[in-house]
């Protein structure tokens, strides 16, 4: 994924200019990091030279003039080729939450563990519940809804192999006493 | 999986659980009341020139042994629909059980035949005990008595002298002989027939591998059985009038018996079908009204399922309606005849007792049918007490859900029964008057007292029966029912 | 951190007159309360020893693997079963002294009580099973079916009124449970792993409806699941481990978490 790609996805369907696609883009990833105006205006610039966008002058009556970019049919070939490619599932999930449980899992007795787990727990519970409440605000939009859904389903991830982390320590106390 | 061999039906036939042995005991207790019932009305066929006397007077009269005949067959009616009805009690182990063939790959005719043998062999070990009964009772009653009997004779010019005689009399026909195949056609008779009414009722059930799903037509029908029983009804108490129109007195009493019996078949069929409407009338009369809980749970229980509580209250509808026609023909038979004379009124008792038998044979299938519902619905019974529902409210819904359809089945077939043997017997009988020489007309009376009596305690057995299902429900609300997976 | 049309339990806490309680919780006054409650099924001891308060409009989770006895739990605290050792206690009443007289009408009165499936009378029409509770305490039949309408309607599924279970999809069915389960305006539900049964989102949409409900109406939750998602839906989280509860709790400064 390239942010190129991103915005040519936000102009599929309107033309805007630059500042238009950037706040476009943060309204629609609440979740991610907003994108710096440089940024958009380099991914443009490669886009429109691989002949993706075009981009037009546009009259401004009390202020400088505006570049308005649009997709090309070109630019909603290479889109749809995008969308079409599937993922590659990241193979190398170096998460400092499984690399830490790891560690204290091998480092230190079985309290100090379960303990660290348990506070962990509680501290992803916690920051679910926020998202939760989040979703359920009456003002929330399907993108801040989509955000939080995507942050929920990950934080419930952590959470279930943390519980299957325990139950593994469990066992294998079991199996070493008996 | 290839078709299962007769050694696997056999054995997947008698597993099972508490509920399929009970289900398979009363199978074997309803086919025993059955060919004892058989062997009766046989033995009564079987007399002949040298048989007799009797003690009964009504064996040693030719013309009234068809009669006695009739009346033995008619009360397998109850018996026999008992059998058949067995096999529907699907008990919920078994359901999974035959589930479970299906899943395994057997065709819905192989488990159908597994259901069928069941049915048959249980019938058959009833059959086969009922008529080892049969004989080993004709032994051991056969011994004669001294007793006065009338003996009766025709005298050339119409009339009749009636002699009173001191003899050796047996109580039954136990002297009569049965030849071989005569046995073994009394052995064979029930099993069939229950497998044959076994594989009917199953008709309308759906095993699949998924579990097993009973088609129930969403509304019953209302104006066959009303006609049926209506009409039937009719005839029988206009029986005097259609007689005379078709001159039925002049013609032979075999003709006589079977058009009679037919109408008497077409109240029975008014019965049976009739069940399920009376069923659904009351819920859709009910549920919309009631302000009780339990009467809007029995009501919409009655709505969507009618057939299942008719179902379990045919056999004793059955029995209320011979029963009234028993009490009925009594009262005809005894008017006018001597106090002491008790010969009739000991032939009316003995039909009692069987009577009495069917009545609670029949309630035992009640039994079946409301515990089966209670495990049935066990979990939302507990669901329900969890909430606070009192069991006492479910124990009233259960007991509404058996006698709201009940109640008015029960006094329509008392009143049939009643009305019909009034009408085929008559409600005036001539009796000779010895002492004046002359003969008088008596009204029959309405045998109120006696056929309240057995609707009432008809009912009340049923209410019994169904508060005892009451304890499958204390034990069925267990909160064990409420856990879940996780 | 506050959303609009969500009143955080502390607004709702504050907004209800806190009853007198013996044992005050750690987030207000408490409406129920198990101590060192033991339960064993014959031979199988399903709790040994657990803790819980709920306060006045809080929403609790109680969460743990299966077979901890978060059911058993529940159970124990809504008064169906009867603890071996220990006591439960809601407002003034030490319930767990009571007789299964007195604690019917109590769940009856007080209580919901929502499953995850199968408690339904699948006979009765939706509407009738949410005015079965009103017609158990008495109420007459045309109020209990227009007050269950107005239920239905919260809930979304007053076009189903006439329908019956058997022809409801899951998440239909447990929003007409739910309906049921409040009707009485109760002041504690109790819901065992309400949305166990249904998919992602008709259990988003039934638990954030029951949520949005209760919050209204100021009821405490107890919720049984074993899904932090789920859990997260409430105030604060109990785990149950082997029959034991622990709290659930961070002090987020010591842990360095910003959340
Ligand atoms: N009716 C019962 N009879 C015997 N054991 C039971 C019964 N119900 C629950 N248990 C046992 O009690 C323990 C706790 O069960 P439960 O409360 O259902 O746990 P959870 O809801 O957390 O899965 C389990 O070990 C379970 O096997
Ligand atoms: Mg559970």
């Amino acid at each position: 994924m390239t942010t190129g790609h991103v915005l040519m996805g936000l102009l599929a369907h309107e033309d805007r200019h630059g500042y238009e696609l950037k706040s476009e883009h943060d309204v629609r990833f609440p979740g991610s990091r907003p994108l710096a105006f440089g940024q958009v205006y380099a991914a443009l610039e490669r886009l429109s030279r691989k002949g993706f966008v075009d981009s037009t002058e546009v009259e401004n009556v009390d202020g400088p003039n505006r570049t308005v970019y649009s997709l090309t049919a070109e630019g909603r070939d290479e889109l749809l080729d995008w969308l079409s490619r599937t993922e590659v599932p990241s193979p190398f999930l170096t998460n400092p939450l499984a690399v830490k449980t790891t560690m204290a899992l091998l480092a230190a007795d079985r309290a100090t563990a379960t303990d660290f787990m348990d506070r962990q727990r509680a501290a992803h519970l916690q920051r679910m519940r926020e998202l939760t409440k989040q979703k359920l605000a009456s003002g929330a939009s399907l993108s801040d809804v989509l955000a939080a859904d995507f942050a929920l389903a990950h934080l419930d991830a952590d959470v279930r192999w943390l519980e299957a982390a325990l139950e593994r320590i469990v066992h294998l106390e079991q199996e070493v006493t008996t | 999986m290839s078709s299962p061999s007769l050694a696997t039906s056999l054995r997947l036939a008698i597993a099972g659980s508490r509920s399929d042995r009970m289900r398979i005991a009363l199978t074997a207790i309803g086919a025993f009341a059955t060919t004892v019932l058989f062997c009766l009305a046989a033995s009564v066929a079987f007399i002949g020139e040298a048989s007799g006397p009797y003690r009964f007077d009504v064996l040693n009269q030719p013309g009234l042994r068809p009669g006695v005949i009739i009346s033995m067959l008619a009360l397998t009616i109850p018996t026999l629909v008992f059998v058949g009805q067995c096999s529907r009690f699907g008990a919920p182990s078994r359901d999974r059980r035959l589930a479970r063939l299906r899943m395994a790959g057997a065709q819905p005719s192989e488990v159908a035949r597994i259901v069928a043998l069941e049915t048959g062999l249980a019938s058959l070990l009833g059959s086969l005990a009922g008529a080892g009964t049969f004989f080993i009772a004709k032994r051991q009653f056969s011994t004669e008595h001294v007793a006065t009997i009338t003996t009766q004779t025709e005298l050339g010019g119409g009339g009749i002298q009636i002699d009173e005689v001191t003899t050796t009399v047996r109580l039954l026909p136990t002297d009569v002989t049965f030849t071989a195949w005569s046995i073994v056609l009394l052995v064979a008779v029930v099993p069939l027939l229950a497998t044959m009414f076994s594989s009917i009722a199953l008709r309308k059930v759906i095993v699949s591998p998924f579990g097993v799903a009973r088609t129930q037509p969403t509304a019953p029908p209302t104006v066959l059985p009303a006609v049926l029983f209506g009409a039937g009804t009719l005839a029988l108490v206009g029986w005097s009038t259609i007689s005379e129109a078709l001159d039925l007195h002049r013609r032979a009493l075999p003709i006589v018996v079977i058009v009679s019996f037919c109408f008497f078949i077409m109240i029975v069929a008014g019965l049976i079908t009739g069940g399920g409407s009376i069923a659904a009338a009351a819920g859709h009369f009910i549920a919309p009204r009631t302000d009780r809980p339990s009467l809007l749970i029995a009501g919409r229980r009655l709505i969507s399922a009618p057939y299942t509580s008719a179902r379990a209250t045919t056999s004793v509808l059955l029995a209320v309606f011979i029963g009234s026609a028993v009490q009925a023909t009594r009262e005809a038979f005894l008017v006018g005849t001597d106090p002491t004379d008790t010969f009739y009124a000991d032939t009316f008792d003995l039909l009692n007792v069987v009577l009495i038998a069917a009545i609670v044979l029949s309630a035992a299938s009640l039994l079946v049918t409301t515990t089966e519902a209670v495990v049935e619905r066990r979990r939302n019974l507990a669901a329900l007490t969890a909430a606070g529902t009192p069991r006492s409210t479910l124990a009233r819904s259960l007991l509404a859900e058996t006698l709201i359809p009940l109640v008015p089945s029960v006094l329509l077939a008392a009143t049939a029964g009643v009305l019909s043997a009034r009408g085929l017997f008559g409600t005036r009988v001539e009796t000779w008057d010895p002492s004046t020489g002359r003969s008088t007309w008596l009204d029959v009376h309405v045998p109120l007292v006696e056929t309240a009596t057995l609707a009432v305690g008809a009912i009340i057995v049923c209410a019994v029966v169904s508060s005892v299902s009451f304890g499958a429900l204390q034990r069925s609300v267990d909160v064990s029912e409420l856990r879940t997976a996780a | 951190m506050t959303h609009p049309g969500i009143a955080s339990p502390e607004q709702s806490r504050t907004g209800s007159m806190p009853r007198e309680s013996a044992d005050p919780s750690p987030s207000g006054s408490t409406v129920l309360s198990v101590r060192s409650a033991v339960y064993s099924y014959g031979s199988e001891l399903a709790l040994e020893g657990a803790n819980v308060s709920l306060g006045r409009g809080e929403i609790l989770a109680i969460t743990g693997p299966s077979g901890s006895g978060k059911s058993t739990l529940m159970l124990v605290a809504a008064g169906v079963l009867k603890p071996t050792a220990g006591q439960v206690t809601y407002n003034d009443r030490i319930i767990s002294n009571e007789n299964e007289r007195q604690r019917s009408r109590l769940r009856r009165s007080d209580f919901g009580i929502l499953f995850q499936f199968g408690q339904l009378v699948p006979e009765l029409t939706a509407v009738e099973n949410v005015a079965l509770p009103l017609l158990l305490s008495g109420v007459k039949r045309a109020k209990a079916r227009a007050a269950a309408t107005a239920w239905l309607d919260r809930f979304d599924v007053a076009d189903l009124a006439t329908s019956r279970p058997p022809e409801m999809s899951g998440g239909q069915s447990q929003r007409v449970a739910a309906a049921r389960a409040l009707v009485t305006e109760p002041t504690v539900l109790f819901a065992d792993e309400p949305t166990g049964a249904l998919d992602t989102v008709s259990g988003e949409l039934v638990m954030s409806e029951i949520v949005r409900v209760a919050r209204e109406a100021g009821t405490s939750i107890m919720l049984i699941t074993h899904s932090a998602k789920v859990a997260a839906y409430g105030d604060r989280e109990i785990v149950v481990r082997d029959g034991r509860t622990t709290e659930s709790m961070i002090d987020l400064e010591a842990t360095g978490t910003n959340a």
